[in-house]
């Protein structure tokens, strides 16, 4: 059904199973309708400028582009596009980055069956949707500092094993600078040591793991 | 000397009702005030999370410093009509969802503005299933003196009248939450808003 007054959708999530679980949802609705599918954020550029849907459901991590690129790239070029980032992801700096992009709602998958319905036909009318647990995790980390793109890649290379040489290294850094950016990041998030670092960095989002 | 004691928390005053619709003032504040959704208004003209008011302090208190936060980063601008729907809000907070609702700048157009934005915050209420919303604060502080109370309560309760008439039977209940404090004058004040709408 594609008639006068229906909610047209793009679905973009890299996995076949949780596209196929939302159809199922929309499917069951008269007033809504996906249009299209797809599976990572290059091709929903695309597929958004031929189909022109009223609401995009978009994931967060895909391979290639992700969501927060492929939110800012569509929002430059249809600035009314309105998107619903749909994501297994609670963490505070995540969200934000999405909804500093142009996301008019956030929603966790663990949530979906219960709220997906109302939240395409709210953000379709104009409003805005989160989840309270999202927007309080925002609030709590007021007083905090986010990391800085440089820090966040330090630590990114942290959690994935190397050594401070080996990211001073990589990075054409010296070892004492990359000691210093370990430094800041403990003390930006209130972290023990690395390993204390890498954990909240990744609950809160700042860093995929 | 008269010491009439303070209404409490959850007094209910009925302004006006209709065969499947009620419109009444409750004692209390949004944080404690049962409802299925809470409509928060918010000016567009804050500078800082301290501007949000008494009225919606303890809400945005309850939600850990999320209403401010929302609006000083710019998520959520104030706008006129704009809406944002927090869903599952956490305990004291009694309710399905926080709608914040932005009341905008103050300006011409007032009255117009007024009624589109409650308007426009029970057709989200009635889309989201809600039988009762709760708005507040019911004494909105206009900036305009041109625009009395009452006036500014006539145009809060035709958006929301409009609204009635638009969708039938969805709401049931539309509240409009003030201090204990306030609770006697703000039902007067009400009353009289809607004896002038039903004058006309």
């Amino acid at each position: 059904m594609t008639g006068k007054g229906v909610i047209r959708i793009l679905v973009v999530d890299d996995h076949p199973l949780l596209r196929e679980g939302i159809r199922a949802v929309i499917e069951t609705q008269p007033d809504l309708s996906i249009v299209a599918e797809a599976e990572d954020g290059e091709s929903s550029l695309e597929l958004y400028d031929r189909h022109r849907p009223d609401v995009v459901l978009m994931d967060l991590q895909m391979p290639g582009m992700g969501g927060v690129a492929a939110i800012e790239s569509l929002r430059k070029s249809h600035p009314l596009a309105r998107i619903i980032v749909l994501t297994t992801y609670a963490g505070d700096a995540q969200a934000m980055r999405a909804l500093r992009a142009g996301a008019a709602g956030y929603l966790l998958k663990s949530s979906m069956r219960k709220e997906l319905l109302e939240t395409v036909r709210s953000v379709h009318s104009g409003g805005k949707h989160l989840s309270a647990e999202i927007a309080t995790g925002i609030a709590l980390h007021l007083a905090e500092d986010v990391l800085s793109g440089r820090e966040a890649e330090v630590l990114a290379m942290a959690a994935a094993g190397n050594s401070n040489k080996q990211i001073a290294a990589r990075l054409g850094l010296s070892e004492d600078t990359i000691k210093g950016y370990m430094k800041v990041i403990y003390s930006k998030l209130g972290a023990a040591d690395r390993t204390h670092a890498v954990t909240i960095a990744a609950k809160r989002g700042i860093i995929n793991l | 000397m008269d010491k009439t004691p303070l209404p409490a928390a959850g007094d209910v005053a009925v302004i006006g009702e209709w065969q499947d619709f009620q419109i009444d003032v409750i004692a209390g504040d949004l944080s404690t005030t049962e409802a299925d959704i809470l409509v928060a208004a918010i000016c567009g003209q804050l500078t800082n999370a301290a501007q949000l008011g008494p009225g919606i302090a303890p809400l945005d208190r309850a939600l850990r410093g999320a209403l401010a936060r929302l609006r000083s980063d710019g998520i959520f601008s104030g706008r006129w009509g704009e809406t944002l729907f927090l869903s599952a809000p956490p305990p004291p907070i009694n309710a399905a969802g926080v709608l914040m609702l932005g009341l905008g700048p103050t300006g011409p157009d007032l009255q117009f503005h007024l009624r589109r934005a409650l308007r426009s915050a029970a057709d989200h209420a009635a889309g989201f299933g809600a039988a009762h919303a709760a708005f507040g604060p019911a004494n909105l502080d206009t900036g305009s003196p041109r625009f009395n109370d009452i006036a500014t309560a006539r145009s809060l309760l035709r958006g929301v009248l409009d609204i009635c008439g638009l969708r039938p039977g969805k709401l049931q209940r539309w509240s409009f939450v003030a201090p204990p404090t306030e609770f006697e004058v703000t039902a007067d004040k009400y009353r009289m808003a809607l004896e002038g709408l039903t004058d006309h």
